[in-house]
């Protein structure tokens, strides 16, 4: 694409603005937004129009062509990939070395010879790989590339399942049918009044425990009165 | 039957060996949990309040209310007859009660500890006081139960309150104590506000991903070579098929308290800084001076020995102790381990402080 060519002139440039411009809002749309730094999912299509574009700007003169500036365009990307897994694989060789180590010792050097039973085979061949593959686990699930794509992974999720979750709201409201939202609310109000219950039944176990003591109180009161009258009685005797 | 490499010697057996053992990956294993005979003495919400009911002798008069986390379900304290800690201390001569939270619902998603230790927990025990005629009682909380107990020690720590037993309870968030989950919820790579937006409260399957990926390769592979070995020997036992079908079966969490959770604790480690608030008042672990018991497992991998230990710097108790048990998380309170180490350790405790 010649640097003069108008906007919308040509279907490649219109393309790749389109592609930048959704992909900056929607990478911006996203918690944590910053649209510089996203993951791009649509490389490989990038990559074709780049590769198409270094070539010329006319376009693909045969079919052959454009097959060969596919091929070459796709290669990058996956050349890329590849160096980017390459952490990964870096993480992995030595794991794999240990567990064909001990598939060695597991099923050739065992007492028993090797295994002819498919239970005692997958026994063996867990017993042997179990261990290597939960520490590679435990470094992918340590390492800081992995957790940047688990977070934006979740943050893709929660996007697209709040659209979702909003379109089939919108789409079951206008059916005028009971949407999930309908029966949280409902529920809500069941919750509140049920507390409000609870409330009112721990003021009335309140008031008990207080009559309870009023009560005893008053018992006391009695005794002391029996006893006052016994005194007063005595007294009365001692003088007549 | 099976031969002596384990191999079912009749093909018929193998067959139905391999419809269980599908079923039970497919399916989830079947098992009847939560065996000993209760009664409901009080609810509020989706959560209920036991009384388990015993023929054995109470020879104690403090009650024992156990509370467990809002993560996944609490029968894990009463997993099947004979492999049940609740079974256990009624044997022993307990009144037991236990607060189970129940499973959320999407109208719960505001439920906060607030709400928890504030209203349900102080509810609760004044119910357990009240059916049992005591004036005491002792609160034993396990993981975030645990957790949760010491909050409400720290807030209530007059009578009633006489004992307190921590079992795996966090207490220091600090991320080189929490190791993995430290570095997941740290505020880098987790965005509550996120989650509680999109889902309103914590999936199950979620929480469940949380747990099981900590060790992935046991969880999703190994549990299940396990029980092809053990089904194809006949030795598949109905504690295996309790304790895989309570591993399976997590709950939502309220999205609230998920939210305080990694804020408040695992990002702000507040309950060791002593800036915890909860409805204006200050979460202060000074404040406990019953006596405390707190147990951890040197093999757990969700609740570190030193997320556990750092509660002994932190309370003011002077009879208080400190025990490490030879089990993981889930080990600690069920199996043989659970048997030799946790029971008596918690019962012979309690027996001289129950009085």
């Amino acid at each position: 694409m010649s640097e003069g060519t108008r906007p919308g002139a040509d279907p490649l440039e219109l393309w790749r603005r389109w592609y930048d411009a959704s992909l900056e809002a929607w990478a911006n749309f996203l918690p944590g937004g910053d649209g510089g730094s996203r993951m791009d999912p649509f490389a490989p299509y990038r990559r074709l129009f780049e590769g198409l574009q270094e070539e010329d700007a006319a376009g693909p003169e045969d079919l052959y062509e454009t097959w060969l500036r596919w091929t070459q365009a796709t290669f990058r990307t996956w050349q890329r990939a590849v160096e980017t897994g390459a952490r990964f694989a870096e993480l992995a060789a030595p794991r794999y070395i240990e567990a064909a180590g001990e598939m060695q010792k597991q099923m050739l050097n065992g007492e028993d010879g090797f295994p002819t039973d498919p239970l005692d085979f997958h026994k063996r061949l867990y017993n042997a790989t179990s261990r290597p593959f939960a520490k590679l686990a435990d470094d992918v699930l340590r390492d800081e590339d992995y957790l940047e794509i688990s977070k934006r992974s979740l943050g893709y999720y929660s996007v697209l399942d709040g659209i979702f979750r909003r379109a089939s709201e919108q789409f079951f409201g206008n059916l005028r049918l009971p949407t999930v939202s309908d029966t949280t609310q409902i529920a809500g109000l069941v919750v509140g009044l049920d507390d409000r219950v609870d409330r009112l039944e721990e003021m009335l176990e309140d008031f008990e425990e207080r009559l309870d003591r009023v009560e005893e109180k008053l018992e006391g009161l009695d005794r002391i009165e029996d006893k006052l009258d016994r005194l007063l009685a005595a007294t009365s005797e001692e003088s007549a | 039957m099976a031969n002596e490499n384990g191999a079912p010697a009749d093909l018929w057996d193998l067959f139905d060996k391999y419809a269980e053992g599908i079923k039970t990956i497919v399916e989830g294993a079947q098992a009847d949990t939560g065996q000993t005979p209760k009664e409901v003495i009080w609810t509020k919400n989706k959560a209920k309040l036991y009384h388990y009911q015993s023929q054995a002798e109470k020879k104690h008069p403090v009650p024992v209310l156990l509370i467990y986390a809002l993560v996944n379900r609490s029968y894990i304290l009463d997993l099947v007859p004979g492999n049940s800690f609740v079974e256990h201390l009624l044997n022993e001569g307990f009144d037991v009660y236990m607060l189970d939270w129940g499973i959320p619902g999407r109208e719960d998603k505001d439920l906060s500890f607030e709400n928890y230790v504030l209203d349900y927990m102080p509810r609760a025990v004044k119910k357990v006081l009240r059916n049992s005629g005591a004036e005491e009682f002792t609160l034993f909380g396990y993981c975030m139960g645990g957790t949760m107990a010491a909050m409400y020690a720290a807030l209530f720590p007059d009578k009633p309150l006489k004992n307190l037993v921590l079992l795996a309870a966090p207490i220091d968030f600090a991320p080189e104590k929490s190791d993995l989950y430290g570095l997941w919820f740290s505020e880098k790579y987790q965005d509550p506000d996120m989650i509680m937006e999109t889902f309103g409260n914590v999936p199950a399957s979620l929480a469940y991903a949380g747990t099981a990926t900590l060790r992935p390769v046991d969880n999703y592979v190994g549990a299940y070579m396990t029980m092809w070995d053990l089904l194809m020997k006949d030795k598949l036992t109905n504690g295996w098929r309790a304790m895989n079908k309570w591993a399976n079966d997590p709950v939502p969490v309220p999205g609230a308290a998920f939210k305080q959770w990694i804020e408040d604790f695992y990002q702000q480690n507040k309950l060791v800084t002593g800036e915890l608030i909860l409805r204006g008042r200050r979460v202060d672990l000074s404040n406990i001076e019953c006596p405390v018991l707190n147990l951890a497992g040197e093999k757990d991998h969700l609740v570190f020995c030193g997320q556990a230990e750092a509660t002994m710097d932190l309370i003011s108790s002077e009879d208080k102790d400190f025990v490490v048990l030879d089990a993981g998380h889930v080990g600690l309170v069920m199996g043989r381990s659970a048997k030799k180490g946790l029971w008596p350790q918690v019962s012979n405790w309690l027996e001289t402080r129950s009085g």
